[in-house]
């Protein structure tokens, strides 16, 4: 389970191409595409290195209206939705 | 046109390519034994494989920018519009080797397996490596190369502008109605691509989101774009020249010479000619006789293609249109 202090990382086997502001990904594992919307993208380019989830959150707090508590969970949702996809690396937090 | 005569023994150019952990490799033909009256590159190099021409599997080489060869030309297109007839009156000419819509370069812009995928300096340095591949093959023969694009490749002139940018260019555009009637006729190689929302992104250059579900609203949508992106690189580059605009009504008029003088081919009298004048039959297939076909395309546009054509190809065609005009009375 993701929490603030997790780091995160897209994996280095997942392909991306932009498309104005939205990104097409492809899984070279199993040649699956998968297509994401703007905000989605947006948190794709954040995870092109090494990240805290807390620091993504920040950012979306930034840009975005919305409840801390609601960004928070769109964040974590879509982090957890990539993780169970293969998209993502991630790592413990720093001691 | 076949120009074995005289050829030398070999003339291998790159037919595919591949990039892997930072290095070009190609699938290299020899096209000296290609029938060259067959109009599609792809075609002469099906048809000198199957008559046992010499192919390797080879690194692609750096293009060499001191290389003595004349910068090669391009030609753009919105798509029937009478492009392979520009081609086939171009290689009349006896110092022109025409490459007609290459697979390898196709291969490079497609949304095919890795590609679409690769960084843009990265597809842009295929490119150049290709193009100078063939135009060092052509110059072996004395020959300038002058390239004949697929019509959707002008959805990538932003790569070709950078990668090549003193290299004459011209596009072929037509009436929208006309180019809309005919592609919903028969259907173009690119028109499955609007199968999945994926395939249709990456194909398109477009944000998923953004790809319309109706297909005849794709097509027209991605004509458009394609004189749009010929307007905007006119503008951007605010040299004119070296582009030559023209459309298709021009091409019937006046054939090839334009083009010619445009790439620096100084045709002698009697290939002047040849490049002039309209052939009796149909450049795609030589089995259907040429005629002039505006005004019946124009009657068989329904009241929805006609609105199609005006509101997403009309804009960017007016646009073309008065470049092209501002350019005619410069000239004058």
């Amino acid at each position: 389970m993701m929490d603030k202090e997790t780091i995160v990382c897209a994996d280095e086997k997942i392909l991306f191409s932009e498309m104005g502001s939205e990104i097409v990904i492809l899984n070279i594992d199993n040649g699956r595409y998968t297509n994401l919307d703007e905000i989605s993208s947006l948190i794709w380019k954040l995870i092109q290195e090494k990240i805290k989830v807390g620091e993504i959150i920040d950012i979306m707090m930034s840009k975005f209206r919305g409840s801390a508590e609601e960004i928070e969970r769109d964040v974590l949702t879509l982090l957890d939705q990539f993780s169970q996809r293969g998209f993502l690396s991630v790592f413990p937090p720093e001691s | 046109m076949n120009k074995s005569d005289g050829m030398p023994e070999e003339f291998w150019i790159p037919a595919d390519i591949y990039y892997k952990e930072g290095a070009f490799t190609a699938d290299w033909v020899d096209l000296s034994v290609a029938d060259g009256s067959l109009p599609f590159l792809g075609q002469q190099i099906a048809a000198a494989q199957a008559a046992g021409a010499g192919s390797k599997t080879a690194p692609l080489p750096p293009a060499e920018e001191d290389f003595p060869v004349s910068p090669p030309g391009l030609i753009f297109h919105a798509g029937r519009c009478g492009s392979t007839l520009l081609s086939v009156l171009l290689s009349n000419l006896p110092q022109c080797r025409l490459m007609v819509e290459p697979p390898v370069l196709n291969r490079i812009l497609s949304a095919d397996g890795l590609w679409p995928f690769l960084p843009a300096e990265i597809r842009a340095e295929a490119l150049k490596r290709v193009v100078f591949a063939c135009a060092r093959a052509a110059n072996r023969m004395g020959c300038r190369t002058i390239f004949k694009l697929s019509s959707w490749n002008a959805l990538h002139l932003p790569v070709f502008q950078k990668t090549f940018p003193a290299v004459p260019c011209l596009f072929l555009y037509r009436k929208p109605v006309e180019i809309l009637v005919s592609l919903m006729r028969q259907p173009p190689s690119w028109g499955h691509r609007a199968d999945t929302v994926t395939a249709a992104s990456l194909f398109f250059r477009l944000p998923p989101s953004q790809v319309p579900p109706d297909r005849q609203v794709l097509m027209a949508q991605t004509v458009g774009r394609l004189m749009q992106n010929v307007a905007d690189a006119i503008e951007q580059e605010g040299d004119a020249s070296r582009w030559l605009l023209i459309p298709y009504e021009e091409l019937l008029r006046s054939g090839a010479g334009a083009a010619a003088g445009h790439f620096g081919l100084t045709p002698m009298a009697r290939s002047q000619a040849a490049a002039q004048s309209l052939p009796a039959h149909h450049a795609r297939d030589s089995s259907r006789p040429f005629s002039p076909d505006s005004a019946e395309k124009q009657a068989a546009a329904d009241p929805e293609l006609i609105r199609l054509a005006e509101s997403l190809i009309g804009p960017a065609y007016e646009r073309l249109e008065s470049l092209r005009r501002i350019r005619a009375r410069g000239r004058a």
